[in-house]
């Protein structure tokens, strides 16, 4: 149930955004979810309009995602792999030492009004 | 026709609560307090460990707790029996702690005359790992009854740890409970974790991890 907590927060920002705008009232939110973020889209979606109804400029608007991959380089060989598909592992020398390039936040990207 | 405007934002979600966090370890730094953030699943035994680490350390360090839960004050009660300060959050329905309720903690605790702070957090393995509370160090603890498998299972936790504390080993003879795995697999996620096995219950163990919690927090007070 953390997407709750975490839609809270999303709008929160939206709000105070769309506020700082002069914007009464948002057509859509769009956010970007990296695969590493832990966060189930489907919840951030089922979950987004019983969220809202607390922020009247958000109210009745639109929730889009994009999906982010999760990418890692190995340090140990330097190979770019997916961490989901491999588990955490390099797939080529079957380190687990990494760094992790992208696919671990929860971004705002924009708001349309 | 209908135009939409767009206003470009590019913002973490947790970019506010990161930054509040940021300002939790300066002015911790600053008043020389070092704070643990403890997480778990419910029932791991969290109060009873910080009942012996407590026990262990409290002649050398001025400690205070902080206990997290939705609802009740049966933990702070608990630790409060052991002489040190300790006090009672609630969440109010939220299911972890964000920088925001522990900055609110510490000041009801007063962190100027405490050199170890400890925090519980709200018993749950993801939440918790994703805010951070402006802790100096993560530590979470695993029961064997909850299995070897969670390093798996909840990545993220075992990712934001530095420590982790296998708890309840003296009923490691009744479960299916694989040690060798469960250290290959929490190094899995991340090879820099210090584990230590441990018994809240019976003492076992305890002690490595006290030392190694005395030595973060002088390395950390200076």
């Amino acid at each position: 149930m953390h997407e709750v907590g975490m839609l809270v927060e999303i709008a929160k920002t939206a709000a105070r955004i769309a506020e700082r705008e002069r914007v009464e009232r948002v057509k859509y939110v769009e956010l970007e979810v990296g695969e590493l973020s832990g966060v189930l889209p489907e919840l951030f979606e089922q979950y987004y309009s019983f969220v809202t109804e607390d922020f009247p400029a958000l109210k009745g608007s639109e929730l889009r995602i994009h999906s982010v991959p999760g990418e890692a380089l190995c340090s140990g060989c330097n190979a770019l792999y997916n961490v989901m598909k491999n588990e955490g592992k390099c797939p080529r020398c079957e380190s687990c030492y990494k760094t992790v390039l992208g696919g671990k936040d929860v971004m705002l990207q924009q708001i349309g009004y | 026709m209908d135009t939409v405007r767009i206003i470009e934002i590019k913002e973490s979600i947790f970019a506010d609560n990161n930054a509040e966090a940021d300002r939790i370890r300066e002015a911790l730094k600053k008043e020389k307090t070092f704070l643990l953030n403890l997480m778990s699943s419910p029932g791991s035994g969290k109060t009873t460990l910080l009942t012996r680490t407590i026990e262990q350390l409290k002649n050398d360090l001025r400690i205070g707790v902080m206990e997290a839960d939705i609802d009740s004050d049966v933990d702070a009660l608990t630790i409060a029996k052991t002489g040190v300060k300790a006090i009672q959050l609630h969440t109010g329905g939220m299911c972890h702690l964000d920088a925001g309720m522990t900055e609110q903690g510490m000041k009801e605790l007063g962190i100027d005359d405490i050199d170890l702070a400890i925090l519980e957090n709200v018993g749950n393995l993801v939440c918790p790992a994703e805010f951070d509370t402006g802790a100096v160090k993560n530590a979470m603890i695993l029961s064997v009854p909850e299995g070897h498998d969670k390093p798996l299972k909840y990545p993220l936790i075992f990712e934001v740890c530095d420590v982790l504390l296998i708890n309840k080993i003296d009923v490691l003879p009744y479960f299916d409970f694989d040690m060798e795995k469960v250290v290959e697999y929490a190094h899995m996620r991340n090879p820099k974790l210090e584990i230590f096995p441990i018994s809240a219950k019976t003492g076992e163990g305890i002690e490595a991890w006290t030392k190694w919690l005395h030595t973060q927090v002088s390395e950390w007070n200076g």
